[in-house]
């Protein structure tokens, strides 16, 4: 266990290039974070934000540039010459074990842990740590039993246990309440201020990188395209650089719901077991009517994947009704044929697509069976399926090589513009959205929620289920509130408060 | 080995110039041999050639033919009783010249062998087994076999001196009548030696199955067998867990000596050599080729392995006396009174079935002291 | 839509970025020739290197092996009548795998389709030829069928791992073979290789006219572009590969994802028992120990080389039945243990799998790679600042 007493440390990067073969993802960017700064790093998807990260961390061997720390420069040929000069990195998603204690946890995470572990002397060792950490936590809780903010602190503090004084945070909040994620960010930008640590955090939140950091830099398409002091930019501005000149499409506006609109989707007493089979989902009453997006917030992990599952057939209830225009709802092909049911999970390529089939047989798989005229057909014709996809591509403007590559050769817009596309031709009455912009890029985001108000305002119902709460508050007529497995809390937009949301997300009441 | 190359290739040019010159015209090996084989003989094995056992025995003999003097032997191994095994015996004739083909192993004769008799009737096939039927088979198809059981009685005999528990054991493949034969005269061996000694014999259900023979040798050993002999396609797992255990062996097929020589008391072994000789013999002085042959120890079709460093005096006095007896010949191992292990009388008393005995050849018990059940 | 959604207009091509289709046809095509026939090469180059290592000339034994496995019409035949048994044992493998199951016991369906088979000639025996062959096909069929389709069943309804199940079935399945050919439907006459009652020759299968090769590789064949038009052209092809591609995307279609894996698995059994039936009415005459010869462990091998892909099975089997047919000649005439044959298929094998990786790395067979770099070139592209004063 090394000492805390190092000071933050300052890198800058100079002319950083990186060529994959033919394609360059880091063309020439420079920027500079000084010690004890809070920088924020822009960019949309596949602006080389990683890539960039991952050369300073080590992963990566830049084709050209140098990397300097505190003003010197260094050769950073391995994450482990990145961990010796101080610098660390906290991912998207959790790397802590979670069978373990947080005290486990940390000491496990040492470069050279010792055959036998004296405990007593290691806790002993992690209580004087803990001390001088702004951070409060349960370390000898086992991480399986903590709060998604809880782990994402326990992450930050193993990185400044392993002795790291510059952090890198890729998109730290993705997975936490509003309010944990205010909470952490603004422990970790006292320990900026009072000059403990330099942070470089990824980040697609205006909010957050406005509320928290001192500095920016975007980059798009591998080049950088701007670089100032927060306090200095507008969010235009910022949206600006990161995504060009593109137009942004605007949402339709939002046609009122008539008044005695036909009940689409009825649930009534549903009880289905949770993953872990221990717990149960519980959804009393939910139902959606034509012309109204209803918004399920939550925090992930809170039983919608299960309700979800349910709806879509791939879970089995043990209880209640599933009912789309009075009629009872297994989600089999007939049922969601007839009933002009429609369903969009979230990560469309893992959940919706068949990532090495071509794009216009991904955009087939819902009609692929039938003719013209609607009927059922055995022979399935290449042509015709080729041809329904040349009209939806131009149509959902699905940016491809081509109809044959793979649709894993997509980018997650295109994808997600691919499986809408599928999803929101023709009639529809229900349409179940999950997390629809998750990891999407800006004017993807805001084409993909420009589609389903307009599918709103064509008649469909939707439900809708979404971990951000920018989202939900956009798009929704009505607000859920799923926690523990059930809906705790319902609103009407007009009276929705993200403060009282983020308290029932959290299971404050 | 390019002699024998060479030789067969200008058969194959004399025999079946058609088919097989369109893939041979570009080949550029030199004709130059200055005299031809008179004889190609084929040798087909179901296993591979070194398994210590049946098909090891097989290659043995093949072996002595090599030093004959317008002999050119062909040999293949591991071929499957399927389609397999058809095309093989066309490819020994059709690219070598082969004009005495042995399929050796049982499944090969019905249909495989007999297809390719009725398809070459200028070629003489010998299989080993015993099926050939005057009534039923075509003149260039034939069989040998051996009596084998003597030899088991032999190797009963040795065993019986070496047992301290009492308690044989016998791995065998499946209960069939030749197994069936070789397990009772094995344990009519040992109770010439003396009466209370039983034999415990397990199956394993397959001709090959490494596995379940190293598992039955370690379960007879723990049931007190002491002496453990065998009749699977290769003895080299029984004979190797078995000594490793500590038991004495008795071989079978081939000599397994070098894998136990410690353990190893003796062995029941084909001398196929002696057969392949006789048949080559006549071949090569335009005789006519025996279609049925059997033969037992003191035709010399059988051999008995050297006696091992474990084999007493009293037993080596035995095992010779008994032998020299076998060689006069008309001895018998089942011979009344004898009751199968389930009390039925399967000969009375005065009644004898010499090797040749064709009522052997349908056996279906086990003699009364065998530990175990045929079905 | 598009008024208020998006004014720029992105241009769709139908062809990969502005490329004729025809050539990208072609070249999404040719990887999946080039790219096995080059992995061939490397693989015999390989072997090469191990047979002058052990002391023998390479030359001598791929001239031994054109020989042995195509060079002459005897040699063609000689493969194709080895190849004949593989076509259905690898579509046991292929048609499971396109619904992404690793199916490795088609050995088991194969024997019992045998067993059923030979149990139905014997007991329709009597009726016209025409009948007992159809009835000893269906039954062959319906075993292997029922069989593997149990290990479908057991995956979808059970979850139980298919590989490890099919494998320990076709163990069982040898097992009840023995049984029964020892036992209920032994011939008493075959005395020291337990078999059922020999088929009466009007119920045997014979060659093909003019060949040496049995009817059997007609039906192999037409079971190969069967399963290729199934997935390709039908539409319970093209829910299996969704499925295949990735189930949840066809549990979200409403797709009843339990009776296609049922349906496909019991298919690829059906075939792999009417293998065993073909065995048994063209080969043996009658079900014994032999059929259980390997036939369905081959099978996965030329699965595994021809990427799944029905059409493929067929040169792929073929190759393989004149390696295995040029076994013999090489033991022959070089002089080398017929191990040397296992060597070469595990290398071919091997070489062929990594070659796997490769699909989608070279840019002339990947329409998605052309001018990809261009992209990232553009020229619209602006320095900060520059943008920067042009916002304000």
């Amino acid at each position: 266990m090394s000492d805390r007493g190092k000071k933050a440390v300052g890198v800058e990067t100079i002319g950083m290039t990186m060529r994959f073969g033919a394609l360059t993802a880091l063309g020439d960017v420079s920027i500079k974070v000084p010690a004890g700064s809070f920088h924020a790093l822009l960019g949309e998807n596949g602006a080389g934000k990683s890539t960039l990260v991952k050369c300073i961390m080590g992963f990566y061997h830049p084709t050209a540039g140098d990397i300097l720390v505190d003003g010197r420069e260094v050769g950073i040929a391995s994450p482990k010459d990145a961990s010796a000069l101080g610098l660390g990195m906290v991912y998207q998603h959790f790397t802590l074990v979670p069978s373990l204690t947080g005290a486990e946890n940390l000491v496990i995470s040492r470069e050279k842990v010792p055959d036998i572990i004296d405990w007593r002397k290691e806790r002993a060792a992690l209580a004087q740590f803990m001390e001088r950490m702004p951070f409060k936590l349960p370390l000898d809780v086992k991480v399986a039993e903590l709060a998604a903010g809880e782990k994402q602190k326990l992450e930050i503090i193993k990185q400044l246990y392993l002795g790291r004084s510059f952090l890198v945070l890729d998109e730290p909040t993705s997975v936490l309440s509003p309010g944990e994620a205010q909470e952490v960010l603004g422990l970790v930008r006292g320990m900026t201020k009072a000059g403990d640590l330099t942070v470089l955090m990824i980040s697609h939140k205006f909010h957050e990188v406005t509320a928290f950091a001192d500095d920016i830099t975007v980059l798009r398409k591998g080049r950088l395209t701007g670089t100032g002091k927060v306090s200095e930019l507008s969010h235009k501005q910022m949206a600006a650089m990161m995504i060009g000149d593109q137009p942004i499409a605007a949402l339709d506006s939002r046609a009122p719901v008539p008044v005695g609109a036909r009940q689409i989707l009825t649930v009534k007493a549903l009880k289905a077991p949770d993953r872990t089979g221990l717990k149960t989902i519980n959804i009393g009453e939910l139902d959606v009517k034509s012309g109204e997006i209803v918004g399920v917030a939550g925090i992930s992990g809170n039983g919608q994947k299960e309700f979800l599952e349910v709806l879509a057939g791939q879970r089995t209830r043990d209880a209640g009704d599933v009912l789309v225009k009075g009629s009872p709802y297994g989600a089999s092909r007939a049922e969601a044929r007839t009933l002009n049911v429609r369903f969009i999970p979230e990560e469309p390529l893992r959940n919706a697509c068949a990532p090495r089939m071509t794009v216009a047989e991904n955009i087939a798989f819902r009609t692929f069976d039938l003719n013209e005229a609607g009927k059922q057909i055995n022979w399935i014709r290449m042509s015709a399926i080729r041809n329904y996809a040349t009209r939806l591509v131009e149509q959902f403007k699905v940016k491809t090589a081509s109809l044959a590559s793979p649709i894993s050769s997509l980018s997650g817009g295109n994808v997600q513009r691919a499986v809408l596309a599928r999803e929101l031709t023709g009639e529809v009455d229900l349409l179940i959205v999950s997390n629809p912009c998750f990891g999407l890029d800006f004017s993807a985001v805001a084409e993909i929620r420009a589609r389903i108000m307009k599918a709103r305002n064509a008649g469909a119902a939707v439900l809708l289920m979404s971990e951000d709460l920018d989202e939900l508050l956009e798009l929704s007529d009505r607000i859920f509130v799923m926690s523990d497995g059930a809906l705790v809390y319902e609103t009407p937009i007009a009276q929705a408060s993200v403060q009282t949301i983020g308290e029932h997300m959290a299971g404050h009441h | 080995m390019t002699e024998r190359f060479m030789l067969s290739r200008r058969d194959l040019l004399k025999t079946s110039a058609a088919g097989a010159a369109i893939g041979l015209a570009s080949a550029s090996f030199p004709i130059s041999r200055a005299f031809a084989a008179a004889v190609t003989v084929g040798f087909i094995y179901v296993g591979p050639k070194d398994d210590y056992g049946y098909n090891q025995a097989h290659a043995e003999g093949a072996a002595t033919l090599r030093a004959i003097e317008g002999i050119s032997v062909v040999e293949e191994e591991n071929v499957p009783e399927t389609v397999d095994v058809q095309k093989t015996m066309e490819s020994m004739i059709n690219l070598d010249g082969a004009s005495l083909i042995f399929p050796t192993s049982f499944g090969y004769f019905d249909p495989h062998m007999l297809a390719m008799c009725a398809k070459f009737p200028d070629v003489q096939f010998r299989h080993c087994g015993g099926m050939w039927n005057k009534d039923k088979h075509p003149m260039n198809a034939g069989s040998y076999f051996g009596y084998i059981g003597m030899g088991q009685y032999l190797n009963g005999v040795a065993a019986g001196h070496a047992t301290k528990t009492k308690k044989l054991g016998f791995v065998a493949a499946k209960p069939i009548p030749q197994v069936l034969l070789n397990i009772n005269s094995f344990l009519l061996g040992a109770r010439s030696v003396d009466p209370a000694i039983t034999c415990q014999v397990i199956f394993t259900g397959e001709w090959s199955l490494a596995v379940k023979e190293a598992e039955a040798a370690n379960a007879l050993v723990d049931q007190g067998a002491d002496v453990i002999t065998c009749h699977v396609d290769s003895p080299k797992v029984v004979v190797e867990t078995a000594a490793g255990r500590g038991a004495f062996i008795c071989g079978y097929h081939a000599n397994q000596s070098l894998l136990a020589p410690e353990k190893y008391l003796t062995g029941a072994e084909w001398n196929w050599a002696k057969v392949y000789k006789m048949f080559v013999d006549d071949l090569m002085a335009g005789k006519p080729l025996p279609n049925f042959t059997r033969g037992g120890l003191a035709d010399g079709f059988v051999k008995m392995s050297p006696l091992g460093p474990a084999v007493s005096e009293a037993a080596r006095a035995q095992f010779d006396g008994t032998l020299a007896e076998m060689m006069k010949g008309g001895f018998s191992v089942i011979k009344g009174p004898l009751k199968n292990n389930k009390g039925d009388v399967v000969a009375t008393e005065g009644q004898t079935f010499v090797e040749a005995a064709i009522e052997l050849e349908s056996m279906d018990y086990l003699v009364e002291g065998v530990v175990g059940s045929t079905a | 839509m598009a008024d208020t959604v998006s004014s720029a207009s992105v241009p769709v091509m139908l062809g990969a970025r502005g490329y004729p289709t025809a050539l990208e046809w072609i070249a999404r095509r040719a990887e999946a020739f080039v790219i096995p026939l080059a992995a061939l090469i490397v693989g015999m180059a390989l072997f090469s290197l191990f047979i002058a290592l052990v002391g023998k000339s390479p030359v001598q034994l791929y001239e031994t092996m054109w020989r042995g496995g195509f060079g002459s019409w005897f040699s063609i035949q000689n493969s194709l009548s080895r190849a004949a048994p593989l076509l259905l044992a690898a579509l046991c493998v292929a048609l499971p795998a396109r619904l992404g199951l690793v199916v490795i016991g088609g050995e088991g369906a194969i024997v019992l389709g045998g067993v059923a088979a030979a149990a139905m000639g014997v007991a329709a025996s009597g009726a016209p030829a025409f009948f007992v062959i159809l009835a000893m096909g269906v039954a062959g069929l319906a075993a292997g069928g029922i069989w593997i389709g149990a290990v479908g069943a057991l995956r979808h309804y059970r979850a139980v791992n298919e590989t490890i199940s099919s494998l320990l079935m076709a163990y069982i399945a040898i097992a009840l073979m023995n049984h029964l050919v020892e036992g209920p439907l032994r011939d008493p006459a075959s005395l020291n290789k337990p078999s059922t009652e020999p088929l009466a020759e009007a119920y045997r299968i014979g060659n093909i006219p003019g060949m040496d090769v049995h009817w059997g590789l007609v039906v192999g064949i037409i079971a190969c572009i069967l399963s290729w038009l199934l997935i390709e052209k039908t539409r319970w092809g093209f829910a299996a590969r969704i499925a295949g591609g990735n189930v949840r995307a066809a549990q979200v279609q409403g797709l009843a994802v339990g009776p296609l894996i049922v349906g496909f698995t019991a298919l690829a059994g059906g075939f792999a028992g009417l293998a065993g039936m073909l065995e048994v009415a063209a080969v043996q005459g009658s079900a014994n120990a032999s059929l259980a010869s390997g036939y369905g462990y081959t099978g996965i091998l030329v699965a595994f080389l021809a990427r799944h892909n029905p059409l493929a099975i067929i040169p792929v089997a073929f190759l393989l039945g004149g390696i295995d047919a040029s076994g013999g000649l090489i033991q022959r005439r070089m002089d080398l243990p017929d191990a040397t044959v296992l060597v070469l298929q595990g290398m071919l094998f091997v070489v062929i799998l990594f070659s796997e990786t490769f699909y989608g790395r070279f840019k002339a067979f990947n329409p998605d790679l052309w001018q990809r770099d261009d992209l990232l070139k553009g020229p619209d592209l602006l320095k900060g600042p520059d943008l920067l004063k042009r916002i304000a």
